[in-house]
């Protein structure tokens, strides 16, 4: 039942040229028959290949199926130029596209612990606070 | 010649009897014109009491009858009648011929009156009753007071409580203490007074049936617009019929139009699912209001509710059952009567798991090795 080659048809709605923000938005309703869904990956390539730009600058999010399968609807944003996409778009999607990485930090527990066991002491002393809890 | 002797004497007789009766009549009739000249017993002007037109038409009829029955007794047809001019109701209206046919109809006319008399005296009989008491006291000056008093006669309205009271302590009493009103054997039944009819007050729960889709969409629908069938039925896209369809409908548009997805609890994006589905297939929404139904569980939902649970276990829905009641076991089956076993399993919801003693669990896995062993 599942075919991978089956076409789809993509239809964008409400396409925006959006000139403060370097980029044309629009809602992408995606008609996929006889195919589960379609990965955001596969969808870009085919919205780099209709509006001629480089697969990159092409970023899609937020695809929802309708009921019964077939349908889906999502946005996408196509971006003039790499400098605009990584000043306008969030940390996330960066990640996703491959043009950030991903930050890794402490827990948001063990930060929040730390903050307040460097409350008690006063300027440098704090570093030396620190220190010795980790090494602990 | 003793023949004719004995012929007549009788015929003497009879003309004397005749002589005899004609003289007594003569007699009446004398005294009856004296009491019409003299005294006013008999006038008239005022017209008759209902009483005294009953004897007259009960007399003409009487009379009516003979003279038709000798009529028919000489051979005479009945037909010939010579009808009055003017209708019944008419004051001055002539009297009738006196044909044979007139004759049938006065008596038609007085039976049909007397009938119509029988009917008004039985409102009157109380009156009645009351006066005949007080004649047949016996002339004294007490009954000519009584009489000219109209009041005398008025209704008692003591003997209807009377019988109200013993209609009620009509159980308290023993079977020897009767009731003067039931001494003849006549069943009266209690006098009630009618009462109004109040609706005895209706328990929260108790819905009155829910406004039909067809008539609540009309309110939400532009009536400019043009209409939208389809063949599935399931109406126009989107029929926002229920809040939560509107609501759902704002949702999507908000976020189409803002080019992000709203933020939502993990229940709530259920919820969400759930009613776009139950929509999608022309329900109100899951948990929208007052009127649920009309979606895919409301259309197969006596399917789907396991209305007689099988034998077999657990069936998920209702369609697996259907299929399997259709469907006859084989033969050997059949022939194997379960009997007693079946009404024993099969008693709170489905059939029981047979609790598996350990003696059990032992024998099976006794019988298991052996039949390994045998396999090897």
């Amino acid at each position: 039942m599942t075919d991978s080659s089956a076409p789809i048809t993509l239809r964008t709605r409400k396409f925006i040229t959006n000139r403060l923000l370097a980029r044309r938005q629009f809602v992408l309703d995606v008609l996929h028959p006889s195919r589960p869904n379609v990965s955001r990956a596969e969808l870009s390539e085919k919205l780099a290949n209709m509006y001629k730009t480089d697969k990159n600058r092409v970023v899609t999010f937020g695809f929802r199926t309708q009921f019964g399968g077939g349908r889906s609807t999502g946005f996408a944003l196509i971006y003039d130029d790499e400098a605009s996409q990584k000043k306008f778009e969030p940390k996330y999607r960066l990640v996703r596209s491959g043009l950030a990485t991903k930050v890794d930090k402490a827990s948001r527990k063990l930060r929040k612990e730390r903050k307040n066991r460097a409350k008690k002491f006063r300027g440098t002393k704090k570093i030396k606070g620190a220190e010795a809890t980790k090494k602990k | 010649m003793e023949n004719e002797d004995l012929g007549q004497r009788q015929f003497c007789e009879v003309i004397d009897d005749i002589t005899s009766s004609i003289s007594s009549v003569r007699e009446v009739v004398k005294s009856l014109r004296e009491k019409q000249n003299n005294s006013t017993d008999l006038d008239t002007k005022d017209g008759i009491s209902l009483l005294s037109l009953k004897h007259h038409l009960l007399l003409s009829y009487l009379q009516s009858l003979v003279l038709v029955s000798s009529h028919r007794a000489l051979g005479h047809t009945l037909n010939h009648r010579s009808p009055p001019a003017q209708p019944f109701s008419s004051v001055d209206r002539d009297a009738r011929g006196s044909g044979a046919g007139d004759l049938v109809d006065s008596m038609v006319e007085s039976r049909v009156v007397l009938e119509k008399i029988k009917v008004l005296e039985g409102r009157m009989r109380y009156q009645i009753e009351k006066l005949v008491r007080v004649a047949e006291e016996g002339p004294s000056s007490s009954s000519q007071n009584v009489i000219d008093d109209p009041l005398a006669f008025r209704p008692n309205p003591q003997n209807l409580m009377n019988n109200d009271a013993e209609g009620d302590s009509g159980d308290d009493q023993n079977d020897g203490d009767d009731a003067p009103q039931d001494r003849d054997g006549i069943y009266r039944p209690p006098r009630l007074a009618a009462m109004p009819y109040t609706e005895p007050k209706r328990d929260k729960k108790a819905r009155r049936a829910p406004l039909p889709s067809a008539l609540s969409s009309l309110i939400h629908q532009d009536p400019s617009k043009p209409h939208i069938e389809s063949t599935s039925g399931l109406g126009s896209i989107p029929s926002l019929s229920s809040n939560r369809a509107r609501e759902i409908h704002r949702m999507n548009e908000f976020e189409e139009e803002n080019f992000t997805r709203l933020v939502m609890k993990k229940k709530e994006m259920k919820r969400r699912k759930k009613d776009e589905e139950d929509i999608a297939l022309g329900g109100n929404g899951g948990i929208g209001g007052r009127r649920r139904g009309g979606g895919f569980e409301d259309e197969f939902g006596d399917v789907l509710r396991s209305v007689g649970r099988s034998k077999t276990g657990a069936v998920g829905d209702g369609y697996e059952e259907l299929r399997k009641k259709g469907k006859k076991r084989d033969v050997l089956e059949r022939s194997r009567t379960r009997g007693r076993d079946e009404t024993e399993d099969v008693g709170e919801d489905g059939p029981r798991q047979r609790k598996r003693s350990r003696f059990e669990k032992e024998a099976k896995a006794v019988r298991k090795r052996t039949s390994a062993k045998l396999k090897r």
